[in-house]
């Protein structure tokens, strides 16, 4: 009887325990890999103006680099915007905080986009930035594989290949694969562009860094075997209360 | 853009890699792949289409056949046929050119460089098969020999193409702005109205094209046409763009504007273009004549200064002089050796190399990003701050997560509001909210539905999130934590405001600061706190979990490694209620249960009683039946659960 007692109140307890939305859940256990190396966590505002989400990006008004990301534009509101990246939170950050430092900036974005089973309008970022005197691409893959490695598991490895940002050059796309498996596309990355580096105040023939943008919905989908992106936002118990 | 691997194999002497092979090469150094696919043409033809994503900074020189042949091989090492200069000698090889007697007159800046050319006596017919091929793979319709051939050498050369009916020409070509009101028809019949920001040719009476955009009905080559002006053009950039964006008109050419293209190209095309004319549309009396070039502003040669010190630093390797020469010699570009300096000549069509950084890049990718270590970051002189906003989010999420509360992330769209998005996505989601009330309110009634296959008496949630207050120009944007429970339907105690009230409890202990929220426990099932102050006034110490270092709190342990799907059917619910001698384990109970009803239960039975009597115990159980296939018939559930109260009754067990 006590032990039937015990179980049963084991049982209640586990009922009573609430869940965590998996997202944030992600987030945090990313996040925690990047601070135990001494990252720093940086947040910022979703409405943003066109000169912290575009242009101090290197992003120029009428450049073809714009429709890569298609923008909720405020109405009656000239120039401001639902960010479409986290990036915006960096600029701030290097505006207003001495070189060198590493910092990660998770975050809710928006992109005006048709939705299906892998688009939503809105998801959720994880982007990293390190500047500093002499960090290299070398670095870049270093992060990235003690990320890979601390969050999916040791077998998996990674690739960069060639990308296009107009904020980071070289620009790289990153790949992931584990063990025998194929190469899944999961991240760009790349060194800050100079005149990124420049429009913040910071000397680009001191200072250099790299910087990388993980899609933080992707990132659980494939760790956690969801299928379809929408299910993060109807807010349905069923799903966020197996985690 | 879908690129024909027999085209581009037209470029090359040697045998190239296999369709495949290329694949990798390019997905390692160069572009993203898309696709690839076999093709049988209407011919019998066989194809492979590789689907290359050339961005924008690739757009300049890449967006075409010659351009990707010329990428590969620079990464396979297999020398490219030189068709540029061949082209550039095939005007002169046309001894007999007649002296052009086109006007152009090119009133605005906005073009760059316009070469138009003359050429009589042409056959128009339908294209022939070698070039209606090519059109055919890369999924183009073909027109007649004449248009098809300025079609061709976009997609060979990168250069938008245009040819124009001498005959149906009202005096010269003239490049300007439109005058307001008027209209241009364009190929495909369509009315365009102009303004004085459009960018247009005309001839003396009327609009002939939108340049760089669309071509216009007026001066059509057809079945008739014997005569026609070649047009071969550079526009600017962004009016391309603009242009295009306002009229709606995306074509093939506006893109290739858009992205930006050397005026250097236009003369190489003009000579393409002529020279496949001659081939495939000449008759006895076809005479060429000379071409009539205004080219206004000039290209510049890019000369970058690359230095071994950056390429190292940059991209993390030991390169030298020497190596770093040879991988430029393979880019073919251009340069001259200076100690640790090399000075690059740029070709005219790379205009994404402006910097020395841009050439980091190129050398990286020859290089191989493969070939670069994984360094360990140096350390640095930077100590990190605790960051309040995640540090009291992570904590409260603990807290209510320990409370039995879910966290919900809904959308921040909303149907009633102040600040809206330009162009909402929906009808009912045309604002952005100021409240988190709706979205949890949804999300309330949604699992209260659900709540039997939850195996939860009170749906219990929460959300951490932006709401946007105000008018736009004063608006503010502020964090919110809502709050919000409801009990399932039959459910009257404890009130939902209860639990209201013992989570703002805790979250004052833990945050160590009174949240003045007032709270009906009797009504209220919402309540929402800002927490931007609770950021301004928190302890930053109190948010890290190990003193003198940034460590955020730790959630409660995952339930499971990975997501169970759920069936979209209906679920049905049966409830059975049975007595126990006191001896007998419940566990032999729910096993039976779990038995017998098998892979329809969709959820663990839920106890939801149990009554002591004498020597025995009545136990009941909420079993939750539900199919991915079907919706499942009260017959279907009665057939289980009578072989579950066959299976009691054997037992000797009394059901109640």
């Amino acid at each position: 009887m006590t032990e039937n007692t015990d179980k049963k109140e084991n049982k209640e307890k586990n009922e009573n325990i609430g869940s965590v939305h998996i997202l944030n859940r992600v987030i945090n256990d990313i996040v925690r890999i990047f601070t135990e190396q001494g990252f720093e966590v940086a947040t910022g505002t979703e409405i943003e103006d066109e000169r912290h989400n575009f242009d101090d990006l290197n992003v120029p008004k009428d450049h073809p680099a714009r429709d890569m990301q298609d923008t909720f534009w405020l109405k009656d509101f000239a120039s401001h915007l639902l960010r479409t990246h986290t990036s915006g939170v960096q600029i701030h950050f290097m505006k207003d905080n001495k070189t060198p430092f590493k910092i990660v900036a998770p975050g809710k974005v928006y992109r005006y986009e048709a939705t299906d089973k892998t688009h939503e309008v809105q998801f959720h970022q994880l982007e990293g930035l390190v500047i500093g005197e002499n960090i290299n691409l070398g670095h870049l893959k270093n992060a990235l594989n003690t990320f890979v490695k601390k969050f999916y598991g040791e077998d998996v490895e990674t690739r960069l290949r060639p990308g296009f940002f107009p904020f980071v050059e070289p620009g790289v796309e990153v790949d992931m694969k584990k063990g025998d498996g194929e190469w899944i596309e999961m991240l760009g990355a790349g060194m800050v562009h100079p005149n990124v580096l420049e429009n913040c105040g910071i000397d680009s023939k001191k200072y250099q860094g790299f910087a990388f943008g993980i899609g933080m919905d992707r990132v659980a989908m494939l760790k956690y075997g969801i299928d379809d992106v929408r299910k993060f936002y109807d807010g349905d118990l069923r799903l966020i209360n197996q985690f | 853009m879908i690129f024909s691997y027999n085209w581009i194999k037209e470029y090359f002497d040697e045998e190239l890699p296999t369709a495949e092979k290329m694949v990798e090469l390019l997905t390692v150094h160069s572009f993203e792949i898309e696709g690839l696919e076999e093709k049988t043409l209407s011919d019998g033809t066989m194809d492979s289409l590789i689907d290359i994503d050339v961005l924008p900074n690739r757009a300049h020189d890449a967006l075409c056949h010659y351009g990707m042949a010329n990428e590969i091989s620079i990464i396979t090492g297999l020398r490219l046929k030189e068709i540029r200069s061949e082209i550039f000698e095939s005007e002169e090889k046309i001894t007999n050119q007649k002296p052009a007697e086109i006007k152009v007159d090119i009133k605005e800046d906005f073009c760059r460089r316009y070469i138009a050319k003359e050429i009589r006596g042409v056959k128009v017919e339908e294209s022939s098969i070698e070039i209606k091929n090519k059109l055919e793979t890369i999924g183009q319709r073909s027109i007649n020999n004449i248009v098809d051939i300025t079609n061709i050498v976009m997609f060979e050369l990168n250069q938008p193409m245009h040819a124009f009916d001498t005959d149906k020409l009202d005096g010269g070509i003239c490049v300007r702005f439109a005058k307001e009101e008027e209209q241009i028809t364009t190929l495909d019949n369509k009315e365009v109205d102009l303004d004085s920001e459009t960018p247009v040719i005309s001839d003396d009476n009327g609009v002939l094209a939108i340049a760089g955009v669309k071509g216009g009905k007026k001066a059509e080559v057809d079945s008739e046409t014997v005569n026609i002006v070649l047009e071969s053009a550079n526009f600017n950039q962004s009016l391309v763009r603009k242009t295009s964006n306002k009229t709606g008109i995306k074509t093939d050419s506006s893109k290739r504007f858009e992205n930006e293209i050397t005026p250097e190209l236009a003369k190489v095309a003009i000579n393409r273009a002529t020279e496949l004319i001659l081939k495939y549309a000449s008759s006895d009396n076809t005479n060429v004549f000379e071409s009539v070039d205004v080219y206004s502003d000039p290209a510049e040669q890019t000369e970058i200064n690359l230095t071994v010190q950056k390429t190292n630093s940059l991209l993390g390797v030991d390169l030298d002089t020497q190596q770093i020469s040879d991988i430029l010699n393979k880019l073919k570009f251009k340069h001259v050796i200076n100690e640790e300096v090399l000075k690059v000549e740029i070709p005219y069509e790379r205009l994404d190399l402006n910097i020395e950084t841009d050439l980091v890049e190129e050398i990286g990718r020859i290089y191989g990003y493969s070939n670069i270590l994984d360094q360990e970051i140096p350390s640095m002189d930077f100590s990190p701050k605790v960051n309040n906003e995640y540090g009291v989010n992570t904590l409260i999420r603990k807290t209510l997560v320990e409370l039995g509360f879910s966290e919900v992330i809904t959308s921040s769209f909303v149907a009633e509001g102040i600040l809206s998005p330009m162009k909402p996505f929906a009808d009912d989601r045309k604002y952005l909210r100021n409240s988190l009330k709706s979205g949890l309110e949804k999300t309330l009634n949604l699992n209260q539905k659900n709540a039997d296959w939850l195996g939860l008496d009170h749906i219990k949630i929460f959300e951490i999130g932006k709401i946007f207050v105000g008018e736009p120009e004063n608006y503010s944007e502020k964090m919110y934590l809502g709050i919000s429970v409801i009990n399932k339907q039959g459910i009257k105690k404890p009130k939902p405001g209860t639990f209201i009230k013992e989570a703002l409890e805790r979250l004052s202990e833990i945050l160590e600061q009174e949240i003045k929220i007032k709270i009906n426990e009797d009504q209220d099932i919402f309540i929402e706190i800002l927490l931007d102050e609770v950021y301004e006034s928190i302890n930053s110490e109190k948010l890290s979990i190990k003193e003198g270092t940034v460590e955020y709190p730790m959630f409660p342990k995952i339930k499971n490694s990975s997501y169970t799907n759920v069936s979209q059917y209906p679920f049905v619910l049966r409830d059975i209620a049975v007595w126990l001698p006191n001896e007998t384990s419940v566990d032999e109970l729910v096993s039976i249960l779990k038995n017998k009803a098998g892979e329809l239960l969709v959820k663990e039975p839920r106890q939801f009683d149990e009554y002591k009597k004498d020597d025995k115990t009545s136990y009941a159980y909420r079993l939750v039946f539900q199919s991915f296939e079907k919706t499942l018939t009260d017959e279907e559930i009665n057939k289980i659960m009578e072989s579950i109260n066959s299976e009691i009754e054997s037992k000797g067990w009394e059901i109640r």
